[in-house]
């Protein structure tokens, strides 16, 4: 577990857009970030599948809108193959719902494309450490999933910043609110999503059984 | 002659008187002993519950109630039903009977009085009676008030529910006989003779029977023409008128029991022995009738004279016998003629019938002196005969049954050989002229001044003779008929040649022909043309064996098993027959051959195999009286046995409502005509209105089946015929109902028809239901592809838009870095093309957002307020707070204007906070109001500004524009240093609740 963002090396990257200029544009950006490298750039998950999983990246860049297969549906095939890879997708208006299907799916966390490439190092900083950035709609969604789910695997604190998520606080501002430090409440946020994404497995299999029966 | 001679003469004379007297008395007694009268008996054997009859009355409805000492019984002609003690009497022993004007019957017997209303027999007592006295009869005043007459012990009145004895008229005096008046009084004797009328307990002198004898009072009495006929406890017959005794007769009889006036001025007086007959005119005795006039030789009890004029006579052992006059008088062995079977009848010149029985015996019957003479022949021959014949010099010719042909001259006996060696038996004998013709089982002689001759050719039996002239004859045998011409030839009769004929008869043109089983021919022998009478025209049957012309030119025919008289129609050829019955005093029985002959007084006289029969025209015997019609029963399948005597009608207890159910829709109606003369020949006509048109012919049956009845109310109306078919003169009805079927009745239709409008309307609703509810899916659905189809091309739209936008940022960031060695001013250009590119594209995110489904809820605009808040002020170090969202409900929409309107106005707020208050604080409330004002409140804590003085910038003005299109009012209240208070508040549009 990394304390500090120097103490990374060389952040291997692969980007999945389809939009040239904002491929380009990415890869121009990070490659000439200290401590990122940029592996591949691709213009489609079928483009990238026969080189990614042999380059092994840390960090794949996916977009949910690719021609072809939906960005969101090939997150678990990525996932089975290299487990260790953090997917963050880009969206152009974070789409709620996308975001939560693709956060299911086992996406890392997600970025609206607009945003600075400061934004983006710092995204990829905190995701390689676990945990990421949330937005307040997401955070509705998160709670939505976990309340359909009766047995709540949030503890009282997570469904605090949760909640104080959904609000649209940010995360400094909670840390603020609630009297404990920023890397707590991200340390929290990273823990909602591991309980996440164990619970989206559970839900799926739970799917899987319910459909088994009807 | 001395005084001693002649007392001795007067002894001797007296002496012959008395035996005279004694002599004439038997005659006049064995004289009428030669009648014997039609008195039709009902004993036991017909069904009378008892042999004894003690009283008699008849109801209303023309039953005649029998009082026996084992009960009553109702009679109705044919049926007797019994009452007894078991139906209520408080004794089986009825010694008086009464039928009052109200058609109850009262009945006296030894325990007090008995009435039966129809229904049930209520005891009343009587007081001060005492045990072993009856009650002789009933009367009842025109008040209604009812009394009863014991002669042991006085007279007694109905009142307050029970019978007691009424104060007499003086003290001392002793009722001794109760009648009824013509005029409708009742009539108390008393033993001195005066005669009151009572009613209601009050007395009235009428007058007194002048009597002589002051030990003679009346005992019993009747009344025929206004006058009155009493016996008198010496036992005369008195007749009296105005209290003046006229006539007085002795009644020579032992016990007198009872009186009673018969139709034709006879009056009946019962004795210890039958019947005595006085004649009313001149009190003479007429007759006397026990049992060998075929009446009782026991005590006779009581004589009744119902409405038909027939007379009843109770007998105190063999029941009850009824007299309704006849016809016909009867002459049999039992009244005086030597055998039964008559043989022959005949008449001599005087008129008066001479009578030969196959017992034996030839008798004159002397029509002045109505008595029978025997003419000797008993002691000439004791052989029974065959057949008779009178000539015209009246000599009676005698066929025997030992074969021997007699003559009787008047005097004396003498034979007539027919064939030397041989005898005969003759069949028939025809006179005519000077000829006797023969007709013997081996021929036919005729005899001519004693010249014996032999029809030639002719040796088989023969039966039938006619003599049509001097010299031709008709003949019949068992080989057919023959017409015989004296000298001449015997021809066969070619036309009757199989017909069977035991006799010819001349009348009119015709020769009348009786056959063995074609019945009466009837033949014209000039055209030849032959009628025939038979059973179809009425006949009692086809054996003719005595046809004879009356007086008044009607055919007598006498047949196997009856008599008839028949009118010829020759113009039509067709026969009007008028068969005799039991009812007119007739017994069908077998009627002789050529025994029908009528006497010099015109009286037809029949001879039979029961004996003679002579026809009375004169006779005043009332026609067959019309019958009175009754229903007797009504029954059907689903009719329960009746023993609730409350829901029954009186006297016959039929069902007085009877409904019957459609599924058991079937009745019979059992009825009878109460005839007593005939009841045999009653006929029935009915109708069922409501499903007969008319009434029906008559039939004998009598009962009917009317079955599937349609449900509906219906009148069983019937009526009765006599034999002569004279109508009842009543008409009995039966009302009933066939219930409708459920599913008939109105009720039942009704609700059917609700039922159906009902349902009918019910399934308006259903499927207009579905139809909403279909539409409103469709509805649902066609939103929901609107949402849908919205959401795709907000999303494609602002992805297109978003990706443009994105690219602009990135090829600006990467134009800052290439331009970040160099000059300032460039950079900062490019710096506000990134500033606005973002601003753009977060702008483009508030109109995606608007345009999304939940945008249009109030709390999510809200929600979205609140993230925007903190996302603006999260860096700024302000703090920020938005309370009431949770108290907002969900269902308040707002249209797509308010949303953007609201966010954008906050937006600005917020910014201009930010940017100018200064505050450290900022917090918003909402809350909403009945019926749906919103409130807004936005303060902080920051320097505030004067809200008039400020500029107008653009910020403050788009807030108010903003404010105005949703029609909201914003009011400002800030002050220097005092912070700032921004109030909306606006109404949500009426369609915004869900």
């Amino acid at each position: 577990m990394q304390s500090s963002n120097e103490e990374i090396q060389n952040i291997r990257i692969v980007i999945i857009e389809d939009d040239e200029t904002i491929r380009t544009g990415y890869e121009y950006m990070l490659g000439n970030q200290p401590g990122f490298e940029v592996s591949g750039a691709y213009d489609s998950y079928e483009a990238a599948a026969a080189f990614v999983f042999e380059i092994e990246p840390d960090i794949i860049l996916l977009d949910v809108q690719l021609p072809g297969k939906r960005g969101v549906d090939v997150i678990p095939a990525i996932k089975k193959k290299l487990p260790a890879v953090h997917v963050l997708i880009l969206t152009v208006y974070e789409s709620e719902e996308v975001i939560f299907a693709a956060l299911k799916n086992g996406a890392s966390g997600y970025l609206t494309k607009n945003i600075s490439t400061d934004k983006i190092v710092e995204a990829i900083y905190e995701v390689m450490k676990g945990g990421g950035a949330m937005s307040a709609g997401i955070a509705k969604l998160v709670m939505q999933s976990f309340r359909i789910n009766h047995n709540s695997p949030l503890s009282k604190r997570e469904t605090e910043i949760l909640e104080a998520i959904a609000d649209g606080k940010s995360r400094s501002k909670i840390a603020l609110n609630l009297f404990i430090d920023l890397e707590t409440v991200k340390t929290h946020i990273k823990n909602i999503y591991q309980k996440l994404d164990v619970n989206s497995k559970e839900e799926a299999i739970r799917v899987a059984r319910e459909s088994k029966f009807i | 002659m001395t005084l001693a001679d002649n007392f001795n003469i007067q002894c001797v004379k007296l002496i012959f008187l008395r035996y005279l007297f004694l002599y004439l008395f038997i005659v006049a007694v064995s004289s009428s002993k030669g009648q014997k009268l039609p008195f039709q008996n009902y004993g036991v054997d017909k069904g009378l519950i008892q042999s004894q009859v003690l009283s008699i009355t008849q109801d209303k409805q023309r039953h005649l109630w029998i009082g026996t000492f084992s009960g009553i019984d109702r009679f109705d002609g044919t049926t007797f039903r019994h009452y007894t003690k078991r139906d209520g009497i408080n004794s089986a022993i009825p010694t008086a009977l009464f039928t009052a004007a109200d058609g109850k019957i009262w009945l006296g017997t030894f325990l007090g009085v008995s009435c039966f209303d129809g229904n049930r027999f209520v005891n009343y007592p009587a007081d001060q009676k005492s045990e072993n006295s009856f009650f002789q009869n009933f009367a009842q005043d025109k008040s209604g008030k009812i009394y009863v007459f014991s002669q042991a012990d006085g007279l007694f009145m109905f009142q307050n529910n029970k019978f007691s004895r009424i104060k007499l008229p003086y003290s001392g005096a002793t009722p001794v006989a109760l009648s009824a008046g013509v005029a409708g009084q009742v009539l108390v004797y008393f033993k001195t003779g005066e005669v009151y009328s009572v009613e209601n307990a009050s007395w009235k002198l009428l007058n007194r029977i002048n009597n002589p004898d002051a030990n003679e009072w009346v005992v019993i009495g009747t009344e025929y023409n206004n006058i009155q006929f009493h016996v008198s406890s010496k036992g005369f017959l008195l007749k009296v008128s105005g209290g003046n005794i006229l006539q007085r007769q002795k009644i020579n009889a032992q016990t007198i029991t009872s009186i009673c006036s018969g139709k034709d001025g006879n009056i009946w007086i019962g004795t210890d022995k039958g019947v005595l007959l006085f004649d009313s005119g001149n009190l003479e005795l007429k007759a006397s009738y026990n049992a060998s006039a075929g009446l009782t030789d026991n005590v006779v009890r009581t004589i009744f004279k119902d409405a038909d004029d027939n007379i009843w006579i109770g007998s105190d052992g063999d029941g009850l016998y009824r007299y309704s006059g006849s016809l016909f008088t009867r002459f049999d062995k039992s009244t005086g003629l030597p055998g039964n079977i008559i043989m022959g009848l005949i008449k001599d010149r005087a008129g008066n019938p001479y009578l030969a029985t196959k017992e034996g015996d030839l008798v004159k019957y002397d029509i002045k002196e109505q008595k029978i003479k025997h003419t000797g022949y008993a002691e000439v021959s004791k052989s029974g005969i065959n057949c008779i014949e009178i000539d015209s010099a009246s000599n009676i010719f005698i066929g025997t049954i030992d074969n021997r042909l007699l003559k009787y001259d008047g005097k004396k006996f003498s034979e007539i050989l027919l064939d030397k060696g041989r005898s005969s038996g003759v069949n028939t004998i025809a006179a005519f002229g000077n000829k006797l013709w023969i007709a013997t089982s081996s021929g036919c002689y005729f005899l001519e001044n004693n010249n014996l001759g032999k029809v030639p050719g002719l040796n088989e039996m023969v039966i039938g003779l006619l003599p049509l002239n001097d010299t031709v004859i008709l003949m019949s045998g068992i080989k057919g008929a023959y017409e015989y011409h004296l000298n001449g030839p015997l021809r066969k009769i070619k036309k009757f040649e199989n017909t069977d004929i035991l006799g010819f008869y001349s009348y009119r043109q015709y020769i009348l022909i009786g056959t063995i089983d074609e019945g009466l021919l009837c033949w014209n022998r000039t055209s030849d043309k032959v009628d025939t009478c038979d059973i179809s025209d009425g006949l009692a049957d086809n054996m003719i064996f005595s046809i004879y012309k009356d007086p008044e030119n009607s055919l007598w025919i006498g047949s196997g098993t009856g008599l008839q008289r028949v009118l010829y129609d020759d113009a039509n050829g067709r026969f009007k027959v008028r068969k005799f019955t039991n009812a007119d005093g007739y017994e069908s029985v077998e009627t002789s051959m050529n025994t029908i002959t009528a006497d010099g007084l015109g009286q037809v006289w029949i001879g039979t195999t029961k004996g003679a029969f002579r026809y009375n025209a004169s006779t005043t015997v009332a026609a067959t009286a019309a019958p009175y019609i009754v229903i007797q029963a009504v029954s059907s399948e689903n009719a329960v046995e009746k023993t609730n005597l409350e829901n029954t009608t009186p006297w016959n207890n039929l069902d007085a409502s009877m409904v019957l159910s459609y599924q058991h829709n079937s009745i019979t109606f059992g009825f009878k005509g109460i005839s007593f003369k005939d009841p045999a020949s009653v006929t029935y006509s009915y109708q069922l209105v409501g499903a007969d048109p008319e009434f029906s012919a008559p039939v004998s049956q009598n009962s009917v089946l009317y079955k599937n009845l349609k449900p509906g109310n219906y009148t069983f109306r019937v009526k009765a015929f006599n034999g002569e078919g004279i109508p009842s003169a009543n008409i009995a009805e039966y009302r009933f109902t066939v219930s409708t079927a459920f599913y008939q009745t109105v009720y039942f239709r009704i609700a059917a028809i609700a039922l159906l409008i009902l349902s009918g309307v019910l399934l308006q609703i259903f499927i207009s239901k579905m139809k909403q509810q279909r539409f409103r899916k469709i509805e649902l659905l066609r939103i929901k592809e609107q949402e849908i189809i919205r959401e795709k091309t907000s999303e494609d739209f602002h992805d297109e838009l978003g990706n443009k936008l994105t690219r602009i940022s990135l090829l600006t960031d990467i134009l800052q870095k290439k331009l970040e060695l160099n000059e300032d001013g460039k950079e900062a250009i490019v710096h506000k093309i990134r500033e606005n590119v973002t601003a753009l594209y977060s702008g483009t995110k508030d109109i995606i957002w608007s345009l999304s489904p939940g945008s249009d809820s109030l709390k999510e605009i809200l929600n979205r307020i609140l993230v925007l808040g903190n996302e603006l002020l999260n860096e700024s170090g302000i703090e920020f707070s938005f309370s009431g969202i949770q108290d907002i409900s969900e269902n308040i929409t707002l249209s797509m204007d308010y949303s953007r309107n609201l966010v954008m106005i906050y937006k600005e707020l917020l910014n201009n906070t930010v940017k100018h208050a200064g505050a450290g604080k900022v917090s918003i409330q909402v809350s909403v109001a009945d019926p749906g004002d919103v409130t807004i409140e936005m303060a902080d804590n920051g320097a505030g500004f004067n809200p008039t003085e400020v500029k107008r910038g653009n910020g403050l003005n788009n807030i108010s524009r903003r404010a105005e299109r949703i029609n909201a009012t914003l009011t400002i209240q800030s002050g220097e240093g005092k912070g700032s208070l921004f109030v909306l508040k606006f109404r949500i549009p009426p369609k915004g609740v869900r």
